[in-house]
């Protein structure tokens, strides 16, 4: 996929510093007032305090991420519209006809908890802490004790833009993230803030990450698992690669948990006849030796032998309208219960057996707004079209 | 446009779309129906027909070496002359390519301006009856400019137009609209600046922790100029202030014949619609 000697020489160039050719902003101070001329003008131009006409928002969570500590009996879901993470005991009442919201243990939410574009969690079982990452607006990796509520002050580390996963290890004391836009697995000691550097990163043309999303430690076997979308271009942000983005078939790539640098991984799932559609939420039952897959665009959890490798289909799938597993991003284990937590872009979470298969009714099903609620479907929409054909706004996320 | 809470229409999701995450640029050709939507992560652009739902491939990707594709950004299509514009975020530079282009194709011209210092080109939009295109960018020294070109023109040049300073009011840009000789820009003001270098090794010199999208910013807005506006001019229009909602706009989208804008944000999760007819008629209500 690339050319090793031209990376390393342009990993060498990015270490110095900034490229010559495209510079990052430089984090100089920014200018925080207009200036009072322009503020006087406006006053008199057409326009100005104008309500809108029509306003398009969901008012209530869209769940993401999904991480339980089983025997401190919590779940973590995190939220990317509210800007916020849920926490619920992980034996919450919730019966699958309730069409009311679940109950939630906490609620953090607000700007001092730094959660924006809120997408993975990792929990920290030892210190009872979690770890919540941003995607976008923010590019911090935010850290809550267990008790947190409300408008809770995080503590928070600088990290690269687009971290998607996260996971945490007891043995390493090491917290991990994906990284989309480089694609890489970046480490830093579990209690890092503010500009602590990273411990070590697996990154590179030979590891076969490209878009990575969701991730799992599985300290049991000493793996790290990756699920990647497949969209691979270095030229996104080193202007001096030259050969042109690619569209990969998407895989999960499995690397040794202690590795470093631009290693390849141990084992790839990847092909046909996995059925992945933009695999997001990854984890590991490493009791029963199963991989389960979060399916997003075809609405599946997908299991698989922990061990598998190539173009391999999966042993058991979870779909189907009585799932009600609808875009799941999340998906985590709780080996006390044997169950398996489900949380979808959207307002539902459900809870399976982990043996489920098919189209099964889920055991429990967390809701986060009324059953029947709307949902917009928004994930930080920064462009707009307008089909002027139809009438209808076009909108990526 | 539907207001509350509601789901879409139809989506185009999927592994067979090649869509990627951070697409933030997508336009309509009205003409011959398409949509086309950039793609970062996968160094492409993306066209589908107009009617496209769920997960259905694109008619044509274009994506290769040959076409000099970095980070492309911002979108917009030129029906009359048949052709496809990106803004390159990290490339510091526009690129014109045929609508119907399709694999590892060379842009048919690219722009970039070292004299103005153009760089962070987020957006870009395109008068096909004027022959020109409007780029929203930074200059050299990071503040957001709106510079002006000849559509034909090709390399290295300079603007024939720079709107920036103090009385624009512009601290950051985002996306550009043209429509009837005007310039509609989504002033996008917010203090937030990546930690990291772009190949995400360790933080920038100087760099002290991350900055949060709470971090206070004067508040964003719609600013509409003339198309032959040039220099430090304030906007001939605007949409700004608390009642409006704006408050880091990012996406405009322009419907006149409705006398409609529409923005989307992403701190906000949402879409704003505006009903402002003067702002398409020949003169605004002022005179301007």
């Amino acid at each position: 996929m690339g050319d090793s000697p031209a990376y390393a020489a342009g990993e060498a160039a990015n270490m110095a510093g900034m490229s010559a050719k495209t510079p990052a902003v430089p984090q100089m101070k920014q200018p925080t007032e207009l200036s009072a001329k322009f503020l006087k003008l406006i006053e008199n131009i057409p326009g100005g305090t104008i309500q809108p006409c029509s306003q398009l928002e969901d008012p209530y969570p869209e769940f993401n991420g999904v991480s339980i500590d089983p025997k401190g009996r919590i779940a973590i879901l995190s939220d990317t519209n509210q800007k916020s993470a849920l926490v619920y005991k992980l034996n919450v009442s919730a019966d699958p006809s309730s069409r009311a919201p679940t109950r939630y243990a906490a609620w953090i939410k607000g700007p001092k908890t730094w959660l924006s574009f809120a997408a993975g969690v990792g929990i920290d079982p030892r210190r009872h802490e979690f770890y919540v990452a941003e995607n976008d607006y923010g590019d911090d990796l935010a850290r809550f004790p267990y008790a947190a509520a409300g408008d809770y002050p995080a503590k928070v580390l600088a990290i690269p833009h687009g971290a998607y996963g996260v996971a945490v290890s007891d043995k390493y004391n090491q917290v991990a993230l994906s990284i989309e836009h480089n694609a890489q697995l970046i480490f830093y000691k579990v209690d890092s803030t503010l500009v602590d550097l990273p411990l070590r990163s697996i990154r590179g043309p030979h590891t076969g990450m490209a878009d990575p999303h969701g991730i799992f430690w599985d300290e049991k076997n000493g793996e790290i698992v990756v699920a990647n979308y497949g969209n691979y271009y270095p030229g996104e942000w080193n202007p001096d690669y030259q050969k042109g983005g690619q569209y990969l078939p998407p895989s999960l790539t499995v690397y040794r948990d202690d590795a470093k640098g631009d290693v390849a991984p141990i084992r790839t799932i990847q092909g046909a006849k996995t059925g992945f559609n933009w695999p997001n939420g990854v984890t590991v039952d490493d009791l029963h030796n199963e991989l389960f897959v979060a399916n997003e665009i075809s609405n599946q959890i997908l299991v698989f032998p922990r061990t598998a490798k190539g173009n391999v289909a999966p042993i058991r799938i979870i779909a189907g309208p009585r799932t009600h597993i609808d875009h799941p991003m999340g998906v985590a284990y709780d080996p006390v219960r044997d169950e398996i937590w489900v949380a979808n872009f959207g307002h539902t979470a459900e809870i399976f057996p982990r043996a489920a298969s098919g189209n099964v009714a889920p055991s429990r099903l967390i809701r986060n707004a009324p059953a029947g609620s709307a949902h917009a479907g928004f994930g930080n929409p920064m462009a707009l079209a307008y089909d002027s054909k139809r009438d209808e706004l076009l909108v990526p996320n | 446009m539907a207001s509350g809470n509601i789901d879409p229409i139809r989506q185009i999701e999927g592994q067979k779309t090649k869509l990627t995450r951070t697409a933030h640029g997508i336009a309509y050709d009205p003409v011959h129906d398409l949509i086309i939507a950039s793609e970062p992560f996968a160094g492409s652009i993306v066209t589908f027909r107009g009617g496209s739902h769920g997960n259905t491939p694109p008619l044509r990707v274009i994506q290769g070496p040959h076409t000099q594709i970095h980070q492309p950004w911002g979108v917009a299509v030129d029906p009359q002359h048949k052709e496809i514009w990106i803004a390159d975020y990290g490339n510091a530079r526009v690129e014109a390519f045929p609508l119907e282009a399709n694999g590892d194709v060379a842009p048919l011209r690219i722009i970039e301006s070292s004299e103005a210092g153009m760089r962070l080109d987020s957006g870009v939009a395109v008068d096909p009856e004027r022959d020109l295109v409007v780029v929203a960018a930074r200059d050299g020294h990071y503040k957001g400019a709106l510079f002006t070109f000849k559509r034909t023109d090709n390399g290295d040049v300079i603007p024939t137009a720079t709107i920036k300073g103090p009385d624009t009011g512009i601290l950051g840009l985002w996306h550009v609209q043209l429509y009837g000789g005007r310039i509609f820009a989504s002033v996008l003001e917010s203090a937030y600046r990546p930690p990291y270098d772009p190949g995400g090794y360790k933080p920038m010199p100087g760099c002290k922790g991350p900055i949060s999208e709470f971090e206070p910013a004067p508040l964003g807005f719609i600013g509409v100029w003339n198309e032959t506006d040039n220099g430090d001019v304030p906007p001939r229009a605007i949409i700004r202030g608390a009642v409006t909602q704006i408050t880091q706009p990012g996406g405009l989208a322009l419907d006149p014949a409705d006398g409609e804008i529409f923005t989307s944000s992403g701190m906000q999760n949402g879409l704003l619609g505006f009903l402002v007819p003067g702002f398409f008629q020949p003169k605004l209500a002022n005179g301007s």
